[in-house]
């Protein structure tokens, strides 16, 4: 029964961490924006990410798409340095705990990076 | 840690690697074939060393599936190395990592030593099987697949 109810919460738990970067289900069903300073641009492989510390001082984790999507957004090494200002559009983490949003857009300097163009309303 | 990481790091595959999404995804498809002719290879063998009974002579199959394990294990590691030279301070931390690595270290004390003993000439040719041989069967059959987890996991926790 123990071991049970061990393996279950290790279960939950892997599975929990592995919803973050691969699909949506772990995010808010809404879109909700972000704007904040960047400290960190990983553009490497498997998980290109960004970290984005905004007006009250909590650093985000940024996901951006998967690399190709990514690339084909226009996002490549050198695109953004730390000390830029962005602001995202995407889905927040359900767990309101977790400073974690998986962008569908950013914005850098008034350039668009569209990530998932097919999650943007028409109009936004 | 960091002068390896800054090592891993300058090697002259690793900017490539980084930036090209086709080379990185190629480069772990290649990391799972060699890991799928590793355990492909060693766990039939380490089986049929513990005692299983059905397949072809030992000293036939002794031979051949340690080198299809040692051809993957050699790809393996190398493109292991690889894909760790794009991130390394991401992955080198982590505590799944770090056994996944002791784990690898055993297996290789364990088959080094396993190679070099008289009773694993007397398997190849086509003696009884020791007790020694066994044990250092089932060591690595627990070891390389400890292996597989503890790599798979370090996407996930």
């Amino acid at each position: 029964m123990i071991r049970t109810t061990c393996l279950a919460a290790v279960t939950a738990l892997v599975a929990t961490a592995a919803l973050a970067h691969h699909g949506w289900s772990w995010a808010e069903d809404q879109l909700s924006r972000l704007a904040g300073t960047i400290t960190q641009v990983t553009i490497a492989p498997p998980h290109p990410t960004l970290l984005v510390e905004d007006a009250q001082g909590t650093v985000w984790t940024v996901e951006l798409g998967n690399p190709g999507r990514t690339q084909r957004a226009g996002f490549v090494e050198g695109t953004a340095a730390p000390s830029a200002r962005v602001e995202v559009l995407g889905n927040r983490d359900q767990d309101a705990s977790q400073a974690r949003i998986k962008a569908v857009r950013i914005t850098i300097e008034g350039r668009d990076f569209d990530f998932y163009p097919e999650r943007i309303p028409p109009g936004v | 840690m960091q002068a390896l990481a800054d090592l891993l790091a300058g090697l002259p595959f690793a900017g490539p690697l980084r930036r090209s999404v086709w080379a990185y995804a190629l480069v772990n498809a290649a990391h799972i074939l060699g890991i799928g002719l590793l355990l492909g290879a060693i766990l039939p063998l380490d089986l049929r060393l513990m005692g299983w009974r059905h397949g072809p002579p030992l000293s036939t199959l002794a031979p051949f599936l340690s080198r299809i394990a040692a051809a993957g294990l050699a790809l393996a590691v190398a493109t292991g190395a690889a894909l760790l030279s794009v991130q390394p301070m991401e992955y080198l931390p982590l505590p799944v990592f770090r056994l996944k690595l002791l784990l690898i270290a055993l297996a290789l004390v364990n088959l080094l030593a396993l190679h070099r003993a008289r009773s694993w000439r007397a398997v190849e040719d086509g003696g009884p099987v020791a007790a020694r041989v066994r044990w250092a069967a089932g060591i690595s059959a627990l070891c390389w697949l400890g292996v597989l987890v503890a790599g798979r996991m370090i996407g996930f926790l």
